[in-house]
């Protein structure tokens, strides 16, 4: 196999045999960037010199006998993660002036400490309120499977270059789905750690009581090697949970034998075109699920998440809408406008349901160990296409991309989004949706259905290349 | 969860009082909305009202306790 598509895994594997070395991997990335990311526009900011740098300082330590389970895997952070020495712009026209970053990301630091090589900063929506991949400062993330069409977002750029073969792994944030949703558009698995397991810790926040961190990946067992890397206390973000590691890489092959699965009906089982069911309906007998199950107020979950978000996005950004508005995306500043209006107990009613829909998940989940639910309502839409058909209604792409992801991000469960391609088309995923602090059952299952030939990428052809 | 009474209050259906609100907030808040925003407000600020009387239509006990938990 080409390097383009070899797995984190693998790639790690041969640079600890000293089959290759940190520097061809990361050589081999920053090559095909440079070939083809002009038609994908997946990276901001590329970073060659000190990715060749920290290759050598890989490869130092392979010829010092030192195993890295991560050793010259290359991979990329979505442009909201700190990055020594570049501006953390946040897909912002306006925080691009901000001064370059004193120091890395806690989450780039643990990846690279395992060995991994930041190649670059990924493209995203501004201020991670997008669901589209649409910018209008940096232009969009296309999708590698098909450039007209749209990568997902807000993790646009994570998602483009891991689909894109540009690099095994990356990193982004997902506040209602922003990981999820490029995953199941780029055919691709992505994990949304349960909320407060990864550190925050110098990133660029957007709404603090639902801001998530996770990879982005080809495979379940890459997903949880950087995952394992990255996991642990963090007392520089006051949000992450003050629990010790829990490994999950050698979980995975302990198989689904004895697991409860239900997929979700009612609010799940409304609003989406039917690939969307086809591809829940596919993970589920594969896994021999046959119930199902239901979180009544879900949309009332939903409903409640919007606001939040709302709300939190436009405290975050009042200064800066005060004083430059005109230099915000017009999509973004309006809505975070109109979010400056909420009335205080309208979002405290929210947090309140935030609660009250916790409990209603864990009592499902007494009876449960997973749930299935779609990814998204559709596959990927066209870029610049702003209306959808979902259940015969005329809707907005950019607000009910997330119908399906928000309501499980409102309370902070884990999921693995898994990828199903219909047909010879684009892909569509499936979130794998597990209690809190149990990633481990839910990387189980993706592993499972990988193994099972049911759920896996798939190379993108991008155009020109042989 | 239950749905409050219909009796009790809830949020105008009242193109008016959105208008007027949108005037109210941005004041109270400092922003000068552009009129060349002001639709996209309106529509945004619509669908966050929506949301809210899904929300604000629910039935939680007094001792109901919100999401974040600060920890000392």
């Amino acid at each position: 196999m080409s390097m383009e598509w070899k797995s984190a895994a693998a790639l790690a594997e041969g640079v600890n045999k000293k089959e290759l070395s940190a520097a061809d991997a990361v050589s081999a990335a920053l090559q095909r960037i440079g070939a083809f990311d002009e038609k994908t526009n997946a990276f901001t900011d590329v970073l060659a010199a000190r990715a060749h740098e920290k290759a050598a300082t890989i490869d130092k330590r392979i010829a010092r006998s030192e195993h890295l389970p991560l050793a010259g895997v290359p991979f990329a952070v979505k442009n909201l993660f700190d990055v020594k020495g570049i501006p953390t712009r946040a897909g912002s026209k306006i925080n691009r002036e901000r001064k370059p970053a004193l120091h890395d990301s806690v989450l780039i630091e643990r990846l690279e400490e395992k060995g991994a090589v930041l190649v670059g900063a990924a493209n995203m929506g501004e201020y991670a309120y997008d669901f589209t991949g649409e910018n209008v400062h940096d232009g969009a993330a296309r999708n590698p499977h098909n450039p007209e069409y749209m990568t997902g977002g807000s993790s646009s750029g994570s998602g483009g270059a891991v689909a894109a073969g540009y690099v095994p792994l990356a990193l982004g944030s997902d506040t209602n789905g922003s990981i999820r949703v490029p995953a199941s558009f780029c055919g691709l698995f992505g994990l949304k750690p349960t909320y407060g397991r990864l550190s925050r810790a110098r990133s660029f926040p957007f709404v603090a009581s639902l801001d998530h961190l996770g990879p982005l990946a080809r495979s379940a067992m890459d997903l949880a090697l950087s995952y394992d890397a990255m996991q642990g206390p963090d007392h520089e973000d006051p949000i992450c949970a003050q629990r010790e590691v829990e490994p999950v890489t050698t979980e995975l092959v302990k198989g689904v034998k004895g697991l409860r699965i239900a997929r979700l009906e009612g609010y799940f089982a409304k609003m989406g075109v039917p690939e969307a069911y086809d591809a829940v309906d596919k993970v589920a007998k594969a896994l021999d699920a046959h119930e199902s199950a239901e979180l009544e107020d879900a949309a009332v979950a939903r409903a409640s998440a919007y606001l939040i978000t709302a709300s939190e996005g436009a405290a975050l950004h009042l200064d800066r809408l005060r004083e430059r508005a005109q230099d915000f995306d017009p999509d973004v500043r309006d809505r975070l406008i109109a979010g400056a209006m909420i009335p205080a107990a309208w979002t405290v009613q929210a947090q309140k349901v935030r609660r009250h829909f916790q409990e209603q998940a864990r009592r499902l989940f007494e009876r449960f160990d997973i749930l299935l639910a779609p990814a998204t309502p559709t596959r990927a839409p066209k870029i610049g296409q702003k209306t959808f058909r979902l259940d015969g209604q005329e809707m907005l792409v950019r607000p009910n991309i997330g119908i399906y992801t928000q309501p499980i991000s409102f309370i902070g469960l884990p999921v693995v989004a898994v990828p199903v391609w219909p047909d010879d088309g684009l892909p569509i995923g499936v979130q794998v949706i597990a209690p809190p602090w149990r990633e481990d059952i839910a990387l189980r299952v993706a592993h499972q259905l990988e193994r099972d030939g049911v759920c896996a990428s798939r190379p993108a052809k991008l155009p020109g290349a042989t | 969860m239950q749905s409050r009474k219909p009796n009790l209050p809830s949020i105008p259906d009242d193109p008016a009082a959105l208008a007027a609100f949108i005037d109210a907030g941005a004041a109270m808040s400092g922003l000068a909305v552009d009129p060349a925003y002001r639709e996209g407000v309106k529509i945004h600020l619509n669908a966050v009202t929506n949301a809210a009387k899904l929300v604000l239509a629910q039935k939680l006990p007094d001792d109901a306790e919100p999401g974040p938990v600060f920890e000392p």
